[in-house]
């Protein structure tokens, strides 16, 4: 049961040499399209700083709803998802910073001096203005960071407790309470202030949701991916295959729940026909339409006909490969919410879009992987950690 | 043609799985288990093959839907196409719901009706009951008797079921399959 995760240098130097063709594409960025082109490395900075949070947001998630459901299927593999919400503190602060430098580039309603003249901006300044915006910020990742804190702080303090002693499990519950509140509002307020605001004279009731449903569905992916190389490592020798099942039918779950919020939000939009609406699908379709129907393809079809029999849930290398088509086709999915709103005609796939990401991963590895380092892989005194253990499906 | 069966019955299910696997360990052919409720790990203990009830699921919700895709087509397109608001006669995009609700709904009949008739359960048809008990809080474990089980083979399963936690052993003499 005692065993520890070692964080290997050659682990780290692979997420130093990440981060480095990062920071290089980003300086390179920099650069390159200094002038008129700003704006793709603003748009490229928001769109992985808000990818990235939300994978360490949605492991929160995943921890907090397991402990309030009261499942046990997932105790064995608990430190995993705990790790990758120690990502979210510092990626709350990456985003903080490129919305500090670059919400003038990135929106519009921050410009007072267009929305003097702008009648649907200005009655909607009560709330899209920069200190509230930046209160909401501070208050909600606050609260949500504080909690994933603690939550973690409870469950190491578990280890060392007396077996038998549910005192921590008890307050990790209250915990996980204050959260899910917490998470529930805000998941929707990210979804309006960091993406729907980009298109500030549009709205939809269906976006908290689907982009929820894409956090959400990205973050169980990565655990599992993060589970499955722990796995192949060595590590982690309680996960059988039952949990991997498990987290098979959640992604397969959960793409299904992405598409159909996502067409919901479609075919309202496309029924009613009216033009503010729709607005927002013109900017999509024309430039973007390979895209358009890409997400479908990758979110939807591929998942959903990859995942469906029990064999292939049960089988570690079809979960890789379907949980990297579903990070692929989350991160697309963002693209296209960000980048017809922010650079329109004048998008591209170039060493930016390829090499910025790099510098998120490599920061995520060195967070996830120095996190599972100091801790011990398994929970020792969860009181689900039988249940979990002898978890059969 | 009647046929006989050896039946033990048992209160407790982690007993009566037990006792499957020694006796399939022991090369007896347990011919099949009656419990109240679904037991997990019962089927992994009898050794039986994995349902194929879910293919039959993928190929009626595949047969829902093109049905459904192919029979809005025509009305829309050739029998009685409408101008609902301007939009194209073929709407695809006002199909998916209904296919959806038809895929779902042409699979889960299918595969009710298809377990319903796999099980041999369709009306008329009436059945001897193995016992009353098994409904409510007993588990048996049955094993087929015929022409070719010996004497010896008989005392051996009644020993495997009374070592193994069973609290009634007994021989059932019923009209068919039960």
């Amino acid at each position: 049961m005692n065993e520890t995760f070692n964080f290997t240098s050659r682990l780290k130097t692979i997420s130093m040499v990440l981060m480095l063709i990062g920071a290089a594409a980003l300086a390179g960025g920099f650069v390159v399209y200094s002038g008129d082109e700003i704006n793709r490395v603003w748009a490229n900075l928001l769109l992985d700083s808000v990818f990235f949070l939300g994978i360490g947001m949605g492991s929160a998630f995943f921890i907090a709803a397991v402990y309030l459901a009261w499942g046990g299927f997932s105790v064995v593999f608990k430190r995993v998802p705990e790790a990758i919400s120690q990502w979210m503190p510092v990626a709350a602060v990456i985003l903080l910073l490129v919305l500090i430098a670059g919400h003038g580039n990135l929106y519009e309603w921050t410009h007072a001096e267009e929305v003097e003249h702008d009648p649907i901006l200005k009655g909607k300044t009560a709330y899209l203005n920069l200190p509230f915006f930046f209160i909401r910020f501070a208050f909600f990742l606050g609260a949500l960071v504080t909690c994933t804190i603690l939550l973690r702080k409870t469950s190491l303090k578990e280890d060392t407790m007396m077996a038998g002693d549910t005192t921590m499990y008890k307050r990790s519950l209250v915990i996980a309470s204050v959260f899910i509140p917490f998470f529930a509002v805000y998941i929707l307020v990210t979804a309006w202030d960091w993406l729907m605001s980009l298109d500030p004279h549009w709205y939809s009731t269906m976006y908290g949701w689907y982009s929820f449903a894409s956090f959400w569905v990205t973050s169980i992916a990565v655990i599992t991916l993060f589970t499955i190389f722990l796995k192949k490592k060595g590590y982690l020798k309680e996960v059988n295959v039952n949990h991997l099942h498990n987290l098979g039918i959640m992604m397969f779950a959960f793409s299904i729940f992405w598409t159909y919020v996502t067409f919901c939000q479609f075919m309202l939009i496309w029924y009613a026909n009216i033009p503010e609406e729709t607005i927002y699908f013109q900017h999509r379709y024309g430039h973007y339409k390979p895209l358009f129907y890409g997400i479908f393809v990758l979110n939807f079809v591929l998942p959903f006909l990859l995942l469906m029999s029990r064999d292939a849930k049960r089988n570690m290398n079809r979960l890789i490969l379907v949980a990297c088509i579903i990070i692929i086709g989350h991160f697309t999915d963002f693209y296209l919410m960000i980048m017809p709103a922010t650079v329109g005609d004048k998008n591209g796939f170039g060493f930016l879009e390829i090499g910025l990401p790099c510098l998120y991963i490599g920061l995520l590895l060195y967070v996830v992987f120095s996190s599972l380092a100091k801790a011990n892989l398994v929970p020792k005194n969860h009181p689900f950690l039988q249940e979990s253990i002898h978890n059969s499906l | 043609m009647r046929n006989k069966f050896l039946v033990g019955l048992y209160s407790d299910e982690d007993k009566m799985i037990d006792g499957v696997r020694k006796m399939r360990e022991n090369h007896l052919e347990v011919y099949d288990v009656v419990s109240p409720f679904a037991v997990h790990g019962l089927d992994d203990a009898l050794g039986l093959n994995e349902s194929r009830l879910h293919i039959t699921g993928f190929i009626y919700g595949a047969t829902g839907l093109t049905i459904a895709l192919t029979f809005m087509s025509w009305v829309f397109t050739s029998d009685w196409p409408l101008n609902f608001g301007g939009k194209p006669h073929f709407s695809f995009p006002a199909f998916v719901p209904i296919l959806f609700e038809f895929t779902v709904l042409s699979a889960s009949i299918g595969m009710t009706l298809t377990f319903l008739l796999r099980s041999g359960l369709y009306p008329g048809r009436i059945r001897e009951k193995l016992d009353e008990r098994t409904t409510d809080d007993k588990f048996a474990v049955v094993f087929r008797i015929n022409k070719k089980t010996t004497a010896e083979e008989i005392s051996k399963m009644k020993d495997m079921l009374q070592s193994s936690g069973a609290e009634e052993i007994k021989e059932r003499d019923l009209k068919r399959h039960y």
